[in-house]
Order: C-alpha cells, then sequence, then structure tokens
C-alpha cells in the first residue's frame, strides 16, 4: 500500500555524541539512541506528547537492520571468551523493551511492532505503518528508524551485499506521522548519512510543505 | 461490504465465511521439538508429552538450567534458513500455490545468534568466519535468503519483536489481505536453540532449573526454550475459493495492543493482552463465551502466567471460566521468535480435529478456578472459535482468533 503521509512532528538523530541514560538500560547507545529520537519527536511526555490523539489510537512502527549490535556482540564476545552474560543484556537484547518502555513513558497503547530491514528501512516500515493504520482505523502512527555505527561485525555483512546499508555513526529517526496527501520528500540533503534510515531522515527533514 | 473496500467493519454475525474480504487458511508447515508435520505435534503437543532433555547441541554444564527441548533427528534442520524453507515449502505444498511469487512474505526471527556466535568464536580465536553464514545474524537477510529458495515475491519483511513477532506477521498478513493489497501471503516464524539466547535467558534468571515447564501451576519457576518453526499461508477468501483451494480455518479476528506498563513485567491486569483480545473478538463479532478453545502464551513464569490468567478473564468476560484453555509450552518450550505461528497451527489443529492439547505438568493451577484449563491429557471439544495469544517482553500483545471451516 503505498499512501501519502503528514508528518505531524519529527526528529533526526545522527551523533556518536553522549546520550542521556535510560533507566534500567546499559552498555549499548541503541535504547538510549531510540528514546532521543523519539523525545525530539514527541517532547518529554505529557499532556499533549501525542498531539491530541489517544494512545490507544496511536501504532508504534521501529525498523532497523541489525538491531541492538552492542548487545549482542557484547554477549557472543563474553561468550566466546569463556565468560556469561550480564543478565542486563537479556532484558535489553530485543528492541520490545525499550518500545515498552517509551509506550509506558507516553501512554501509548495501541499496536506496537517491529522489523529488520534491507535496503531503505522507510520502504518497509512505511507502507507497513500504513496498512496498520487503515485496517486497525487509528489516528497516527510513531515510525522510527535505528541503526547503530558501523561495528566489524555489521560491516563485514554489508561489505558482502549492498542491499545493507550502514550510517555513518548511531542513527536514529523518529517521525509522528497521520494519513495525508504528502508526497515523496525532496529535503534532507545529508540524509544518505543515515544509510538504510535515509528515506526516514529525508521525510523529517523535508520542509513542511513538502511533506 | 464491497470487496474493494479497503477497510472491512466488524463483521457481526459471528462468521468471516460470507465476508468478501475475510482471510483464510489454506496451507501450513510446521516443526517442534517433536518433528516436522502435523502428525508430530498429535504424538507430542496433542498427547501432552513433554520433550525437554540436558542439551547437547553446545555445552550448557556453566549454566544454572540445563534442559531444552530440542529435536535430534535426521530430518533435523541445519539453521533457521533450512527451517524456513522446510516449513514454506509444506504450506505452499499443502496450499496447492503454484505461483509463490505473488505472495509477500512476513516472518518472525531473531536472525542467526549462532552466527553472531560463531563470529565472535572465530575472531577471538583469530580464525576465518564464514561470510555466507555471517549474514544471518541480519534477520532481514536470513528472511531473504529463504524467500529466494522458495521462490517467493515482496515485500519480504522480518519482524523482530520477541515473542510476538509470528504472531505480529500473521497479524499483518491478515492487514494485508483486508485492506485489498494482496490476494494472498506466507506468514512464518523461526527459532531453533542455540547458546546465545540460552545464556542470556539463563542469566536473567528465566529459566526453569527442574526440566520441566508448569504453565499455570502454583509451582512453576520459569520457561525452557523450544525448537520451533511454522509457516502458514493466507488468503483472502474470494482469491482461494476462485483457485479451487481449501480453506481449512478462516482468521475472524486479531488484535495487537501494548501494555504501557514495564519492560520485564507484564501489566499485573493482563491489560495490553486483554486489549489485544478484545480486538479481536470485536473484529470477528464474537463473544467471548463462544470461544472453544483458548491457546495462551502460558511461559511457565511466575508474573506472566498470573497476568495472563487475568487479562483472559477480563477480555473473555462472564462466561470466562468455562472457555477451555492451555499453554502447549510444557510440549515444545518457548520457541520465542516462532511461538506464535506454531501455536496458531497448534489452535487450527485443535479446530480441525475437535481435540484440544493439553497443558504439560499442570497439578495445581495457580488462581483455580479463573479458568477452565484443560491438564495434562487431550480433552475432545467441538469448537468453532479458537484464539492463540502471545505477549512479549516491553509488554506487546497480540491475538488471532480462528474459526473453523464449515
Amino acid at each position: 500500500m503505498t499512501a501519502g503521509w503528514q508528518v505531524v512532528a519529527a526528529s533526526a538523530v545522527l551523533s556518536a555524541g553522549p546520550l542521556p541514560p535510560v533507566p534500567g538500560f546499559a552498555h549499548s547507545r541503541f535504547s538510549p539512541l531510540v528514546r532521543e529520537a523519539v523525545r525530539g519527536c514527541l517532547g518529554e511526555p505529557g499532556a499533549d506528547a501525542l498531539h491530541g490523539r489517544p494512545g490507544d489510537r496511536t501504532a508504534v512502527v521501529l525498523g532497523t537492520g541489525f538491531g541492538d549490535v552492542t548487545t549482542h556482540d557484547l554477549a557472543s564476545e563474553r561468550l566466546a571468551n569463556g565468560l556469561l552474560p550480564s543478565p542486563l543484556l537479556f532484558y535489553q537484547a530485543v528492541p520490545t523493551a525499550i518500545l515498552g518502555q517509551l509506550c509506558h513513558e507516553y501512554g501509548i497503547t495501541g499496536p506496537v511492532t517491529c522489523v529488520s530491514a534491507l535496503g531503505d528501512v522507510a520502504e518497509s516500515v512505511l507502507p507497513l505503518a500504513a496498512t496498520l493504520v487503515a485496517v486497525e482505523e487509528l489516528a497516527q502512527a510513531l515510525v522510527i528508524g535505528v541503526e547503530l555505527a558501523p561495528s566489524p561485525r555489521t560491516v563485514r555483512v554489508a561489505a558482502g551485499d549492498p542491499r545493507v546499508l550502514l550510517p555513518r555513526t548511531d542513527a536514529a529517526v523518529a517521525l509522528l506521522l497521520r494519513p495525508g496527501a504528502g508526497g515523496a520528500a525532496p529535503g534532507g540533503a545529508g540524509a544518505e548519512a543515515f544509510g538504510g534510515l535515509a528515506g526516514l531522515a529525508r521525510l523529517a527533514e523535508a520542509p513542511e510543505d513538502a511533506r | 461490504m464491497p470487496s474493494d473496500s479497503p477497510i472491512p467493519s466488524p463483521r457481526g454475525g459471528g462468521s468471516g465465511w460470507g465476508h468478501a474480504r475475510n482471510v483464510v487458511v489454506t496451507g501450513y508447515g510446521v516443526f517442534t521439538a517433536h518433528g516436522h508435520g502435523p502428525e508430530a505435534l498429535r504424538a507430542g503437543v496433542f498427547a501432552g508429552r513433554p520433550p525437554f532433555a540436558p542439551v547437547t547441541r553446545f555445552d550448557a554444564s556453566r549454566f544454572r538450567a540445563r534442559h531444552a527441548a530440542v529435536y535430534e533427528g535426521a530430518d533435523a534442520p541445519r539453521d533457521q534458513r533450512d527451517l524456513l524453507v522446510a516449513c514454506g515449502r509444506s504450506a505452499l505444498e499443502m496450499a496447492g500455490v503454484d505461483r509463490p511469487s505473488a505472495l509477500p512474505a512476513l516472518a518472525g526471527t531473531p536472525g542467526s545468534y549462532s552466527a553472531t556466535n560463531r563470529f565472535w568464536r572465530a575472531t577471538v580465536a583469530g580464525e576465518a568466519v564464514d561470510d555466507g553464514d555471517l549474514a544471518h545474524c541480519m534477520p532481514a537477510r536470513l528472511v531473504d535468503d529463504a524467500c529466494d529458495e522458495l521462490g517467493l515475491g515482496r515485500p519480504r519483511i522480518a519482524f523482530v519483536d520477541a515473542c510476538v513477532a509470528s504472531t505480529n506477521a500473521i497479524v499483518h498478513g491478515c492487514q494485508l489481505i483486508a485492506s485489498g493489497a494482496v490476494e494472498a501471503v506466507l506468514c512464518a516464524g523461526s527459532y531453533l536453540v542455540e547458546e546465545e539466547a540460552f545464556a542470556k535467558f539463563d542469566s536473567g534468571l528465566a529459566l526453569s532449573t527442574t526440566g520441566r515447564v508448569r504453565p499455570f501451576s502454583r509451582e512453576r519457576s520459569g520457561l525452557l526454550l523450544g525448537d520451533g518453526g511454522a509457516a502458514i499461508v493466507l488468503e483472502s477468501g474470494d482469491a482461494a475459493r476462485a483457485r479451487g483451494a481449501t480453506a481449512l480455518a478462516s482468521v475472524a479476528g486479531w488484535g495487537m495492543a501494548a501494555d504501557a506498563h514495564l519492560v520485564v513485567r507484564p501489566h499485573p491486569e493482563g491489560r495490553g493482552l486483554a486489549a489485544a483480545v478484545t480486538a479481536a473478538l470485536r473484529r470477528a463479532g464474537v463473544d467471548g463465551c463462544q470461544v472453544g478453545y483458548v491457546n495462551a502464551h502460558g511461559t511457565g513464569t511466575v508474573a506472566g502466567d498470573a497476568a495472563e490468567v487475568i487479562g483472559l478473564r477480563a477480555a473473555l468476560g462472564a462466561g470466562a471460566d468455562r472457555v477451555p484453555v492451555s499453554s502447549t509450552k510444557g510440549t515444545t518450550g518457548h520457541m520465542l521468535e516462532a511461538t506464535g505461528a506454531v501455536e496458531v497451527i497448534v489452535t487450527l489443529l485443535a479446530l480441525r480435529d475437535g481435540v484440544l492439547p493439553p497443558t504439560a505438568g499442570l497439578a495445581d493451577a495457580d488462581l483455580d478456578g479463573a479458568l477452565d484449563h484443560v491438564p495434562n491429557e487431550p480433552r475432545e471439544a467441538d469448537v468453532r472459535f479458537g484464539l492463540s495469544v502471545n505477549s512479549s517482553f516491553g509488554g506487546l500483545n497480540a491475538a488471532v482468533l480462528l474459526e473453523r471451516a464449515p
């Protein structure tokens, strides 16, 4: 399904700089990165963070290529060295963990899902979100893209497959979208640095009248 | 409602069979620790036979828990790609699909943790890395390779939302068909027991150390992991009729909802699970008391099972204590991203065979009387509507309501 979107709010993060920690999450920048993008998009949790729409009519769709590479590599490297993984790595290993935290903070009780995509993540998550919003008669979708900076493992996979697009450094995009008449967004000249998140970054950075 | 309507309204009357955009199941493939196919399910899961044994696939001696549900037959899949291909091929053959390139594919998988593990073992040891193997650490790439082998079409999406991944894949498959975007889709899930997830669950004290899983029992002490894979062909009723395919069941309703509570504990009243079930019932136009079987998530954890019982009672309503419920994780283990797809097929078989699979190891039910548990032995039942529910870390919940073929 193709659909136009009204971009109600947006945020794009491309940074290796410090991120506010998320209580209960450690060692990896994946979950703090997701929350930073969502904070930039929705603002601090509060009365109108969802822009006047109820939490049970808001969907969340997260797209990524590899997920939390740091957490998986930390656990795996410890095992390879004869050590046991930290219990914290168990709790945060799946992307549903940080989405659960964000749903709690923002009072989102609608459908939530996470996917791994080849190529431009936008091409997978935007049609998925459009179908979800249309069929379930929802008001809006919080669409998130996240990819950690290249690591030895992901660089190796990307070297063998041109469809695996890595960002220049840690990258995340959050968009609050509603069905609308918008088309392809021409903006976001620096979007290529977002790798597989470039399509989402363009949508986030496009001029308001182009969305 | 016209067949080209993008949004189906709740059907009313409790039946999806006459609906223009209803979703039907026309084929499936399934694999668990009992082996491949429905007969293995009947002999293992429906007979209430726990398959747990000490793990030999890797060295588990340094972990608290030692057991898992692992299939070691000669026809065991080598990896998740093989597993998805085997289940997908069975599903396509059963459905009689002669042009798989027309079908998008939606599959729940964590990707290959084993590939990540082998990468790090090779790196630490200074040995060569197998790049073909490593690529499958990326869930999307794993699914894409399996789809290439099966000749499937696009989009191809890997769902990575933990224990609701393949349930969400099925729900999204239904949404694609209901929207009119596609006529048929292959939905799937896969997980094979490996050291990486085993170590993480063990470190989180989530695994049972007794060698058994006892969902809903007062003495439940945790889950155990299990091999699992499944694929299911979903089609619009019109498309299935047009090509003369046999509809095995209808997907009468579905729902997804979030707890908005805590990351590692479900809402104590099962709020998200109740909302997902309520959405599924509403879409189908079915009352809770019409549900003849619930395949519960029931992992055997203390907080999860208690919340699920309360959530199911809330969603099913006044007659909840008369609705038969079982968790089949005592006979499959927890198959993580594959669990929803496998359990939808268990529910499908229950409707078609008129037999309910039991909760193995259930002796002294916690919150006794809250639900009509099916303990230890299969039960014959004439069931029209069967519900399968799953929940994940982060409080995501999904429900799929099947209606037996007339």
